[in-house]
């Protein structure tokens, strides 16, 4: 992908951000049962202020980026293992989250662990699983035996 | 005055929080030795272990943490020539080539010496300063302390890498998260999308440890194709001997002068005041000509600076609540997260927690030295470690760290998506500090410019009725016109030397 296209795409999604917010001010009415306000910034005048503020400054970053765009080469392979290994780690990050507190905490890193050893490519299963099992164990003897963290 | 730091002693001095100090400064030697971790993911991987200690205990073990990166960076500048973090860099022109010189020990030596020595200068400065600054600050004003908290914003966007279009950017991001929940004043529900996770607002954990611990991860995951690198012959530590540190106390002076100033600055961090130190001290040398061969002076400059600037940084994080750094704005949050509000009011109601931070400041710069002295050898074989295998402990880390604090998985997918935003964020030269700095002060801005406006019956002239307020006021309108005027200067620049521009 394109510099110029990566800028537009990273800075639309802020913009995007910054418009749902917005729309989500407008639908917010002021309940009717509310509190006198007592002074002259009602509970929506900040949001939409940084919200306004932070779209305007996205459209001037996107004309800016296009002022000065130049072409650039296509991504070097070692930069799309990069990407992958991210792809791989939010997967496996959405995977955790979705887990937590439902598998026991030293299983669920054990995996976590060997399939992030996995995916940064090491390719040696006996080494993977000793240093996933005792990784786990370790974080499990930390956290949930000598924290008392409820995990 | 003296009182006070005694206080903080007393308070410092006990078993228990000395074993805290030790632990996170050797945990911070070692991921700050680590190319690829910096002093924001040790305190983000220390955050779950936090949950357990109250207060005091649980911010000086981050100090340690704080204290033991900056010279944990040294190590792996010196004797990889990779630094273990962005202000490590300037290590590597004089350190490097003593280690092809044979001098591996020595230059580690002069690192440790030089480290030390400018963080306790530091320290000493920041300890006479802050009751000072302390004094002048409790007498401020809630218009006082949201100006104060907006001049700190715009300085960070503006001195943060890149451009300061992309640093408010950040910032207004960040204000606009910190908006999200019930509103403070009527508890009218604001962005929550019917979510009742969102009424409490955006959990400064997850903001925390997306930004800082899971973005910055994914943003270095190209490391890993760097892999481990291998130190064959065998280094100790030689301690340089007092009279040649005499002779050079010049280098040592001026790193830490720059240090304590430079880290004064919210946003600016250690990375300009290193070389700035390194350019000053080859600039007045008698041989400028040797520095980049491996100069010792070339070492304690930027190792002073880079340790005195943990003390500069003090200075507006325990005063006005503004952060120096990445570092110190994980601090500010960890205070959040301990029910304390940082700046003005933590002076006013826990003054025992300013001046112990302060203390362990100075103690975590003894247990950095004594530790980077005898322990030397444990840490270098550890930072020969290959990233693939360090990582993924520093993500579950991070993740343990916003989940313990609820107990609800909520905090913890926020946080994987701030870190998906922030990586793309950082990908685009966005300033990530930004972000979470505007996090953690956008509550303490609403709430004080609200109140001001209340106590003033809504005259917008309050924030300008006094002189410092006038000043403060004057000061951010300057910056935001200085960065405006040399951001068109640099576009014009730069679309008459780029011939593909297409206007």
């Amino acid at each position: 992908m394109r510099d110029l296209a990566k800028e537009l795409v990273v800075t639309g999604l802020l913009a995007t951000i910054a418009a749902t917010c917005l729309a989500s001010m407008h639908a917010t009415e002021r309940p009717v049962l509310s509190f006198q306000y007592s002074s002259g910034l009602s509970f929506s005048t900040l949001p939409n202020l940084y919200g306004g503020l932070l779209l305007l400054l996205c459209l001037i970053n996107a004309g800016k980026a296009v002022w000065l765009h130049k072409t650039s080469a296509p991504a070097p392979v070692k930069e799309k293992k990069a990407a992958f290994r991210a792809v791989a780690t939010i997967f496996l990050l959405f995977l955790f989250v979705s887990l937590l507190g439902k598998m026991p905490f030293a299983a669920l890193c054990a995996v976590f662990l060997c399939l992030l050893f996995f995916a940064y490519g090491k390719r040696k299963p006996l080494q993977i699983a000793c240093i996933g099992l005792g990784g786990a164990a370790v974080l499990h003897l930390i956290f949930v035996t000598a924290l008392g963290l409820r995990l | 005055m003296f009182e006070n730091i005694f206080m903080g002693f007393e308070h410092v001095l006990t078993w228990y929080n000395m074993a805290m100090i030790f632990a996170g400064t050797a945990l911070g030697i070692l991921v700050g030795a680590l190319p690829g971790l910096s002093s924001p993911m040790a305190m983000i991987v220390l955050l779950p272990l936090t949950y357990s200690f109250s207060g005091l205990p649980a911010l000086l073990m981050m100090m340690g943490a704080y204290v033991g990166t900056k010279l944990g960076g040294s190590y792996s500048a010196i004797l990889l020539r990779t630094p273990g973090t962005p202000a490590a860099a300037c290590t590597v022109l004089d350190g490097h080539p003593m280690v092809l010189q044979g001098k591996a020990a020595q230059a580690l030596g002069y690192a440790t010496v030089g480290s030390a020595l400018g963080g306790l200068m530091g320290w000493l400065a920041a300890s006479l300063c802050i009751p000072v600054i302390a004094g002048i600050a409790v007498k401020s004003g809630p218009a006082d302390i949201a100006l104060i908290g907006l001049a700190g914003l715009v300085m960070v966007s503006s001195f943060v890498r890149g451009s300061m279009l992309k640093g408010l950017i950040g910032m207004l991001l960040g204000l606009l998260l910190s908006t999200v929940g019930l509103d403070p004043q009527d508890t009218t529900p604001r962005m929550t999308f019917g979510m009742e996770e969102l009424f409490g607002g955006i959990d400064f954990s997850a903001a925390l440890v997306g930004f800082f611990g899971i973005a910055v991860v994914l943003s270095d995951l190209h490391r890993i194709e760097e892999g481990a690198t291998r130190i064959r012959e065998k280094v100790g530590l030689a301690l340089p001997p007092v009279r040649e540190l005499c002779r050079r106390w010049r280098a040592i002076a001026i790193g830490a002068f720059y240090g304590l100033f430079v880290g004064a600055v919210p946003g600016v961090g250690a990375e300009g005041s290193t070389w700035l130190a390194y350019a000053t001290v080859r600039k007045n040398s008698k041989n400028p000509e040797s520095f980049g061969t491996g100069n010792p002076d070339g070492i304690l400059a930027p190792e002073s600076s880079n340790n005195a600037v943990t003390g500069g940084t003090m200075l507006p994080m325990l005063t006005l609540g503004l952060p120096g750094d990445g570092s110190t704005a994980i601090m500010l949050g960890a205070l959040l997260l301990h029910g304390m509000t940082p700046g003005i009011t933590l002076i006013k109601e826990s003054p025992e927690m300013v001046y112990g931070l302060l203390a362990g400041l100075g103690v975590a710069h003894v247990f950095m030295f004594l530790l980077g002295t005898l322990a030397i050898r444990p840490y270098i074989a550890l930072l020969q470690n290959d990233r693939a295998w360090i990582f993924p402990f520093v993500l579950i880390m991070a993740m343990v760290g916003c989940f313990a604090g609820t107990n609800n998985p909520f905090p913890v997918l926020l946080a994987v998506l701030f870190g998906i935003l922030g990586h793309l964020m950082e990908l685009r030269d966005f300033p990530i500090p930004t972000v979470v700095l505007g996090v953690i002060l956008g509550p303490i801005i609403e709430v004080n410019l609200r109140l001001a406006l209340s106590l003033s019956n809504d005259d917008w002239w309050v924030f300008a009725d006094t002189w410092p307020r006038k000043i403060i006021l004057a000061l951010i309108l300057y910056i935001i016109s200085k960065e405006i005027f040399l951001e068109l200067k640099r576009m014009r620049l730069q679309s008459q030397n780029n011939p593909t521009v297409t206007p």
